[in-house]
């Protein structure tokens, strides 16, 4: 028999028992995985797919035969004979204490419309937490950009690995012991004073909203989402406006070749632009007698009384015939130009 | 370590000598490391199977004077905890399954009628608590809810047990997995203790 390597043998189908049926995985496809493609959810938290799973929240708990505790599905894969159960009194009560652990402590009134904490409460039908709460941090509003509110967290450590494996800026940390274990920014410092660069993947990953935009705009509820592209660089990161009023709220990174979901600071919080009376929407041209010179400045607020608005193809036209003009009158050595990041590798071939 | 400590002796010996030692059916030697209201508390080298009473009288030289054998723990902080009155239990590995509790590493804690098996579990899941390093839900959180509901005088035994076994079937590691064991012993054998 040839033999076949590691990769190959990944690929190989795997023959277990998913909830007392026969299913087909792979060795390299955890349990949570395939028993979504079955139609089964199994609960999870700290599990988000395209992270590294961490198997830390406990929510998704299933029961493997003959193995003495519960398994994270998150974090196991399938063996030949294997004979899983993820819906069983056991693994249900367990999955469901989990929830009702974390929803004990943290506030009714949730900082996000989407948490995936009652989302699943909902699903498994988990009623009013019978425990005391927590002693509950303050909230940390340093931030310009994103609020800090960690009496909702639930210590799953999306952010951390956002911030540490996706993005590798490493600012999050997990500090301190067992109930005081607390999410940090570099030194326990406010957010607003460490070291981050606000790209905000680790407000993406938050399942419960304990990290937030800022100004809780994420609980106003858009009227619309439009799909983009981020206006910056020329990169093409894909992203998602939320929209209330023509106004943007905020921005949701989406899945591209590009981007795999992440933004950086300013396609996720460089929007204000947009709305700016100072952004320029229509083509301006100097008024005739304005000279130019090096310590020329124009009051943005006061622009007409320098230049005066035009259409595009007047223009066009204008620049064309300048541009044209310096050509025929110096010579093409006589022309340069910037180009920029800004530009895509379309706009820069064409620059050239 | 302990294993390793006898390979020596009984490599010199041989199997025989140490197998003929033990006690109540069981075989070998144990280093009993006994604390509390006994005479003479410490490491006592004992037969493994001795029972708790056996210990206490043959090699503790007594309960203190004046106190009464009340209850122990009969593996650590995690083994859970027994009622004098099932105090001739062979203490070995194994022997203690069915009740709930283990040897561990026979850390044998011995109570008198001055101590109470629910101070005694308040204080080990406080231990528990502070040791749980954080990563779980069931033993983060765990842990110290536990605490918080045997801080009361009354428990919530319903609610305790359901929370224990969630602890038990979904911690990551030992430490939360077998934390609810004092709670689940002090429900089981000292019950008039939290009602």
């Amino acid at each position: 028999m040839d033999r076949i390597s590691t990769a190959q043998a990944a690929t190989m189908p795997v023959e277990f028992k998913l909830n007392g049926k026969t299913v087909v995985g792979r060795s390299d496809e955890t349990l949570i995985e395939t028993a979504k493609h079955y139609g089964i959810d199994i609960p999870h938290l700290c599990y988000k797919e395209g992270m590294r799973p961490d198997g830390n929240c406990r929510a998704c708990v299933v029961e493997i035969k003959g193995e003495r505790v519960l398994a994270p599905s998150c974090c196991r894969y399938p063996k030949d004979g294997m004979e899983v159960t993820t819906d069983n009194p056991r693994s249900v009560a367990s999955q469901k204490m989990v929830l009702e652990l974390l929803l004990s402590d943290i506030p009714e009134k949730s900082y996000t419309l989407d948490s995936e904490l009652d989302h699943w409460a909902k699903e498994l039908k988990v009623g009013k937490p019978r425990f005391e709460s927590r002693h509950q941090p303050k909230a940390d509003l340093s931030h310009a950009a994103i609020a800090v509110n960690l009496d909702a967290c639930i210590q799953c450590t999306r952010c951390l690995r956002a911030c540490r494996e996706e993005q590798v800026n490493d600012v999050i940390g997990y500090a301190h012991r067992g109930e005081h274990s607390k999410i940090v920014f570099d030194f326990d410092d406010p957010m607003g004073d460490s070291t981050c660069v606000a790209c905000g993947e680790c407000v993406q990953a938050c399942p419960t909203g304990a990290l937030m935009p800022a100004r809780e705009v994420g609980r106003i509820v858009a009227d619309k989402t439009v799909d983009s592209v981020c206006p910056y660089c020329g990169v093409g990161c894909l992203l998602t406006y939320n929209v209330k009023g023509n106004k943007i709220l905020w921005v949701q990174g989406r899945e591209g070749p590009a981007n795999n979901n992440r933004l950086c600071v300013k396609g996720r919080y460089g929007f204000d632009y947009v709305q700016h009376k100072h952004r320029l929407t229509r083509p301006l041209i100097r008024k005739p007698g304005m000279k130019k010179h090096k310590d020329f400045v124009v009051d943005p607020d006061n622009w007409s009384q320098v230049f005066r608005e035009a259409s595009w193809e007047e223009a066009l036209d204008f620049a064309a015939k300048g541009l044209r003009d310096i050509r025929d009158t110096y010579g093409k050595k006589a022309l340069a130009g910037f180009g920029s990041a800004k530009g895509t590798n379309e706009e820069a071939y064409l620059f050239q | 370590m302990e294993t390793l400590h006898w390979v020596r002796e009984i490599l010199e010996k041989g199997a025989d000598w140490f197998a003929s030692q033990g006690r109540n059916g069981r075989k070998g030697l144990r280093s009993f490391s006994v604390s509390g209201r006994v005479k003479k508390p410490g490491v006592h080298l004992a037969p493994a199977g001795i029972t708790a009473k056996e210990l206490i009288a043959e090699y503790c030289g007594g309960m203190l004077e004046g106190q009464k054998f009340y209850g122990y723990l009969p593996g650590g902080a995690s083994g859970g905890i027994l009622p004098a009155s099932m105090a001739d239990i062979p203490l070995d590995f194994d022997t203690l399954n069915q009740y709930g509790c283990f040897i561990g590493s026979a850390a044998i804690v011995i109570f008198s009628d001055r101590d109470r098996a629910a101070t005694a579990a308040r204080n080990l899941t406080k231990f528990f608590s502070e040791e749980s390093c954080g990563q779980c839900t069931p033993c983060r959180v765990g842990t110290a809810k536990t605490l918080k509901l045997i801080e009361k005088k009354k428990w919530d035994q319903p609610l305790l047990k359901e929370l224990s076994q969630a602890m038990m079937d979904a911690s990551i590691c030992g430490l939360g997995q077998a934390a609810p064991n004092p709670v689940l012993s002090v429900m089981k054998y000292f019950p008039n203790e939290i009602t």
